[in-house]
């Protein structure tokens, strides 16, 4: 049979280059040769077939779309472009269709032509048509300023969902939950409140979970936070998630007003769950429930008597964050670039300041963030508008929040777009508060969260993360998955409880001081990578050494940086040395700094004969007069080198705090 | 039986002085006794990157509530002696304040507590009611002078 589908598949594949002439190399000098590969920005390896994607030079776009706007007025669909250059080869390739892929909404039209998004275009022509003979023919054209290969998008979990099939706490549960909340499965939660319960695995370790349930008695999230989820469709009449999904006040006629909890950007209509497709060769596949899965963490809705909590779901009076589903996936399929730009600016456009991301680009196609940024252009204006000040129509930050799983192929880098060095990259830990055998570390890894680890634990599947799930596919409401795009929703989650809690405080923060606060919000994972971990066939921790993020999301440490900045106390006349946890989170000793400022005259002021240092992860400093002073120390989150065009490294942040010398004060800290 | 009818009357005696001192009206000068604010350490202003409110009972009990070396307020409580122009204290676990003088001005609207340490520390408090917010957020995270509650 399998011989015979082979045979039947080059057999078409003859019959269809049979009857579609094929594309000549066009005639180019070698200047033009030149322009052209400049042009084309990534290569056809493993691209789409039978799409390329362009960008047009601003001159170009007034011909275009007046052609755009005559063929769609006559009810069809536009397949040339009203400028005879691009034509004829339109005519060569027998387009199919050439659309904006950015649809014009006149809501959002001025800040789409400010970004020049609105120069994007998608052509599509039969498949059988050789790509790079067609990425070369439009890159030939003067009105074509790039040219890029359409390329897949992959969900970042690793394994299946099991659903949830016990209602009662196992016999060696301890059942300790210190939540105020009532959902019956909490209890299973350890990626919320680890107590090294036996019936999760007997290597769990108390404290190997995002320390959220303190939290949960000062907020449970806020209605005006909304966080895209990137992903499948997320099931929007979940009964664990309704009353926390995102409603678009006002939906677009490009979307025939169906837009309500989000859109379907693979298919173009409305979100969709539990959809099946059979491919050429009688292979179904379907929805896996892993969007519903990742919007459960992220706010399935508290204290409402059913299923599980999600991490900023409310307090069960209607005050959870909203969920907007951003659908780039669908049965089964994988996604491709186009699907989750167009998502992405969809998020932005729409207030989102979380973009909730559990995907990522084949782990081959991209190795450093240069790469990223030349090979694939049309993702990353994308996520610049989401995150920037001018585009993003959140009201809560000067711009978004992008929040990217690091990958599941034990590589040691992230995946991209994590990876792109202004996106948070997270890594994944078991309940061992260990490293998961399958999660990515090292370059472009920022912070880690539990992704669950559903192999290698006495308590099985329960070592995963529980959450939502999709009846009609999962067969239950609730189930666990595992991976880094289970780890991705905690420290979205956690994200969006801090903003919460800054806007009902009425504490404004920028981007920047909120991802810096959101990075030093951890806590020390360094410090247990020794050894082996022995539950999963030995794997070696000394190689995840540095190479995790800055540590453990704590969702606890995030509201009291939020809150505010403490100060240091320091004494006078002698030399200190001084841990920088209360600013660096936990793992400060181990982070790697990178400067220290101090203005002269606060040197002056306190007397400090020289420049205060960081040494093995402390600060170095000297005040021979009582006062205060203002400082400012800076590190990489993730890593020893920051990210740069070459190196996959870790986010610059930055700490300001005051630093107070004096002898006077009692030890216990007070300050008289 | 003599020695023991001496040894209850001496016991008695001891005990009555006891109760004699705990009676005794703390060494506390009134004009001190309120709620005050920190307004300057050193010349330097408070509020934004510090803040201290200070409440001096008349029992000669104290409660401070600082945000200093925490994000957000804490108490600290114990109890206090003010007079003849000195001012020292104790915390509830037996910690001990440094030792001030104390001076009461502009119509007992401002007191100035400076050290009577090596190094220049003055501090200026202004009479001011201490906000309900403050006292709520520390109580979430009283103090009586241990170690820091869970922050990081």
């Amino acid at each position: 049979m399998k011989y015979k589908n082979r045979f039947l598949t080059l057999a078409a594949v003859l019959l269809v280059s049979c009857s579609v002439e094929p594309l000549n190399e066009p005639a180019v000098t070698e200047e033009v040769q030149e322009q052209m590969s400049e042009k084309i920005c990534n290569t056809s390896r493993n691209a789409i077939k039978g799409t390329l994607i362009a960008k047009f030079n601003e001159d170009a776009i007034p011909y275009i779309e007046e052609a755009a706007s005559l063929a769609t007025k006559s009810g069809g669909v536009a397949t040339r472009s009203g400028i005879l250059s691009v034509d004829e080869v339109f005519a060569r390739l027998d387009v199919k269709s050439f659309e904006r892929i950015f649809p014009a909404i006149d809501e959002f039209e001025e800040n789409t032509r400010a970004a020049g998004l609105h120069r994007w275009y998608q052509v599509t022509f039969d498949e059988s048509q050789n790509l790079d003979e067609a990425a070369k023919l439009l890159a030939n054209i003067a009105e074509i300023s790039t040219i890029q290969f359409s390329t897949p998008r992959y969900k970042t979990f690793s394994g299946e969902a099991i659903p949830l099939t016990e209602t009662v706490p196992a016999p060696a549960t301890k059942g300790i939950v210190k939540a105020d909340f009532n959902d019956p499965d909490l209890y299973m939660q350890w990626h919320y409140i680890n107590n090294a319960d036996m019936a999760v695995s007997s290597e769990a370790k108390v404290g190997a979970d995002i320390n959220v349930v303190d939290v949960w008695k000062e907020t449970g999230g806020d209605n005006s936070v909304i966080v895209a989820i990137v992903d499948e469709g997320v099931k929007y009449t979940h009964p664990d998630l309704a009353a926390n999904m995102w409603t678009n006040p006002s939906p677009s006629e490009e979307y025939d007003n169906q837009d309500i909890h989000g859109w379907n950007f693979v298919d173009n209509c409305p979100i969709s769950w539990d959809k099946k497709t059979t491919n050429a060769y009688g292979q179904e596949s379907t929805d896996s429930g892993h969007g519903t899965h990742v919007a459960g963490t992220v706010a399935a809705v508290n204290n409402n008597g059913i299923g599980v909590a999600g991490v900023a779901g409310g307090t069960g009076k209607g005050d959870g964050v909203k969920l907007m589903s951003c659908q780039v996936f669908s049965a089964g399929m994988s996604s491709t670039d186009v699907s989750v730009s167009k998502a992405i600016k969809y998020a932005a456009d729409h207030g989102a300041v979380i973009l909730q991301c559990s995907y990522g680009s084949e782990r081959s196609e991209v190795s450093s963030p240069r790469e990223y940024k030349t090979h694939a252009p049309l993702e990353r204006e994308a996520l610049d508008y989401f995150m920037s000040p001018e585009y993003n129509r959140n009201k809560i930050l000067d711009g978004g929040v992008a929040i990217y799983a690091a990958g599941n192929e034990g590589l040691s880098h992230s995946n991209f777009p994590g990876g792109y060095e202004d996106c948070i990259s997270v890594t994944a830990i078991a309940p061992d508060f260990l490293p998961a055998n399958y999660t990515n570390y090292g370059g472009g890894c920022n912070i880690a969260a539990p992704g669950g680890e559903t192999s290698g634990h006495t308590g099985g599947e329960k070592a995963g993360i529980l959450s939502t799930l999709v009846s009609e596919v999962n067969g239950g409401d609730y189930g666990y998955m595992q991976g880094t795009s289970m780890a991705c929703p905690h420290v979205s989650g956690v994200a969006a409880l801090g903003l919460s809690y800054a806007l009902q405080h009425d504490i404004k923060l920028t981007r920047e001081e909120f991802i810096a606060k959101l990075l030093t919000s951890v806590n020390d994972l360094e410090s247990k990578l020794d050894g082996n971990k022995v539950s999963v066939g030995g794997m070696n921790l000394e190689e995840y050494k540095g190479k995790m993020g800055t540590g453990l999301i704590d969702a606890y440490q995030l509201i009291m940086q939020i809150e505010g900045t403490p100060c240091l106390k320091i004494g006078t006349d002698r030399l200190e040395s001084v841990s920088l946890t209360q600013f660096f989170g936990a793992g400060a000793e181990y982070l790697t700094y990178t400067g220290v400022t101090v203005s002269d005259v606060d040197m002056d002021k306190l007397s400090m004969p020289t420049r205060p240092v960081m040494e093995n992860g402390q600060l170095k400093i000297r005040c021979n007069r009582p006062g205060v002073a203002h400082i400012k120390v800076t590190a990489i989150a993730g890593g020893s080198k920051p990210g740069s065009e070459t190196i996959m490294g870790g986010m610059v942040i930055s700490k300001e705090f005051a630093v107070i010398a004096r002898d006077n004060g009692a030890s216990n800290g007070g300050w008289l | 039986m003599k020695k023991i009818i001496y040894i209850l009357l001496a016991a008695a005696g001891l005990a009555a002085c006891w109760s004699c001192s705990k009676e005794e009206a703390p060494a506390v000068e009134q004009g001190i006794t309120g709620e005050w604010h920190l307004e300057t350490w050193n010349d330097n202003a408070t509020g934004e990157d510090f803040d201290l409110y200070l409440e001096l009972g008349a029992d000669g009990s104290f409660n401070s509530f600082e945000r200093i070396v925490t994000s957000v307020f804490v108490r600290y409580s114990g109890t206090y002696t003010a007079t003849g122009g000195v001012i020292t204290g104790t915390y509830s676990d037996g910690e001990l304040w440094a030792t001030y003088s104390y001076e009461l001005s502009d119509g007992d609207k401002t007191l100035t507590l400076t050290s009577n340490g090596k190094e220049k520390d003055v501090h200026v408090f202004s009479r001011t009611d201490i906000p309900g917010e403050v006292r709520d957020a520390a109580d979430a995270l009283t103090k009586s002078g241990s170690a820091p509650a869970k922050f990081f």
